[in-house]
């Protein structure tokens, strides 16, 4: 078989009809866009291209999960993770300091094959201190906090992921055919294309929503709608969910190292700072347990967070066997 | 017309059956005859739903260049498209 002439009046319409789909399907299209889309598409010549652009998309559609065609797109795959991999490589060489600086930020590409029968899972955990960002074939990407792991599986028709532990920001690409469920403890959270963290913290799951819209199920089956700026917090086992209006800047602040904490209880702030910290800080007491805490901390420094809590607030702190231990002041030192 | 159908609502007829198959067959053999990384490009785009931002990255090219690669495949699968006479 031979190549078609690349230069040939009907090739190269048959180009510009493929274009026009690209920009409809990605929705990019500004007003003065729409109206050049309009004044093509009014000649026949261009009407008629257009609409065999459509039904030659819709034919590879049609035939996605036959095998042959499975067999290329796992190559597609595996050579688009390749070149991935290059570039991290690349970049790691460009700018070695930089990275050392920012220490454990790992890119990591995660491709499973998405046979149709066979969804892919794979796990992904994040060490103390180390946060990840995931990016998923489907051009989602998850970020990971540290201390944390999530669970994905794919398959042709639903991209689930499982919150094992810690906290993540989703960004979902857009797909209408394949819902993208987050599981943590016993809630579901549905999006379409949208950005969300949920984190476990305290036997609760907290999801804040950044854009577009999620829907939260409980235990009972009972579905909570949540807004672009709402924060819902649900305790594991309980029906009951409180939502309220997230403070969005304050809850992306892991992502640069920071840690803020605005009247805290003390038990949610150090299972946070834990998350970082190569000696786990204990709390001595439920008295300390549920002190509340206000600060901005450097994420790296558990030191810092120590000194900035006592300081402060009603608690002292106390080294045993090389690890800080929390109290409430009033407790008797023994 | 009517008999086209009268063939829609047999959709078990074996005619039909090998009709799809020999069109199955014909469109891989299109996606072969494309160069590897445009077929690939078109791949990831289309089906795998890889953005074009992504795609872009990876393989170290415009947006631009891989919207050409993907009008290009689309454009040559019409061009081959089979036509119901």
């Amino acid at each position: 078989v031979r190549l078609p002439d690349l230069q040939s009046p009907e090739f190269v319409r048959a180009e510009e009809a493929a274009r026009w789909c690209v920009r409809l399907c990605e929705g990019e299209m500004t007003g003065s866009d729409r109206a050049q889309f309009t004044r093509w598409l009014s000649d026949p010549a261009h009407r008629a291209a257009f609409d065999q652009a459509a039904e030659a998309w819709q034919a590879v559609n049609a035939v996605e999960t036959s095998s042959e065609i499975l067999a290329l797109r796992v190559a597609a795959l595996e050579s688009l993770r390749r070149a991935q991999r290059a570039r991290v490589g690349r970049r790691q060489l460009g700018a070695r300091t930089l990275w050392a600086l920012a220490g454990s930020v790992v890119l990591v590409v995660l491709f499973g094959i998405f046979a149709w029968r066979s969804p892919s899972s794979q796990q992904f955990t994040s060490a103390i201190g180390q946060r990840r960002t995931i990016a998923l074939a489907d051009g989602s990407s998850v970020y990971l906090d540290a201390s944390s792991a999530v669970l994905v599986q794919y398959s042709a028709g639903a991209r689930t992921l499982q919150l094992l532990r810690g906290r993540a920001k989703f960004q979902v690409a857009k797909d209408p055919q394949r819902p993208f469920l987050v599981r943590a403890a016993d809630r579901e959270i549905v999006a379409t294309g949208t950005m969300f963290s949920v984190e476990i913290v305290q036997n609760e799951v907290q999801v804040i929503l950044y854009q577009g819209h999620v829907s939260v199920t409980g235990p009972d089956r009972v579905r909570t709608a949540l807004v672009a700026g709402d924060e819902l917090i649900a305790p594991v086992a309980l029906a009951q969910v409180h939502v309220a209006a997230a403070n969005v800047a304050r809850s992306l602040s892991w992502q640069s190292d920071r840690l803020e904490f605005v009247d805290e209880p003390l038990a949610s702030a150090v299972e946070r700072v834990n998350r970082y910290a190569r000696n786990p800080v204990a709390i001595g007491d439920a008295a300390a347990a549920s002190q509340r805490i206000s600060g901005v901390f450097s994420a790296e420094d558990t030191r810092a967070f120590i000194e900035g809590v006592t300081a402060v607030s009603a608690l002292r702190a106390e080294e045993r066997n090389g690890r800080e231990i929390l109290w409430e002041s009033g407790h008797a030192r023994r | 017309v009517a008999e086209a159908e009268e063939l829609e609502q047999h959709s078990f007829d074996p005619e039909r059956i090998e009709a799809a198959r020999r069109s199955l067959a014909a469109l891989v053999a299109r996606l072969m005859d494309l160069p590897e990384r445009t077929r690939e490009i078109f791949i990831l785009y289309r089906i795998e739903n890889v953005a074009r931002r992504n795609i872009a990255q990876a393989f170290d090219l415009s947006l631009s260049t891989v919207e050409k690669e993907i009008a290009r495949a689309t454009a040559y699968l019409m061009i081959h498209q089979e036509r119901p006479t």
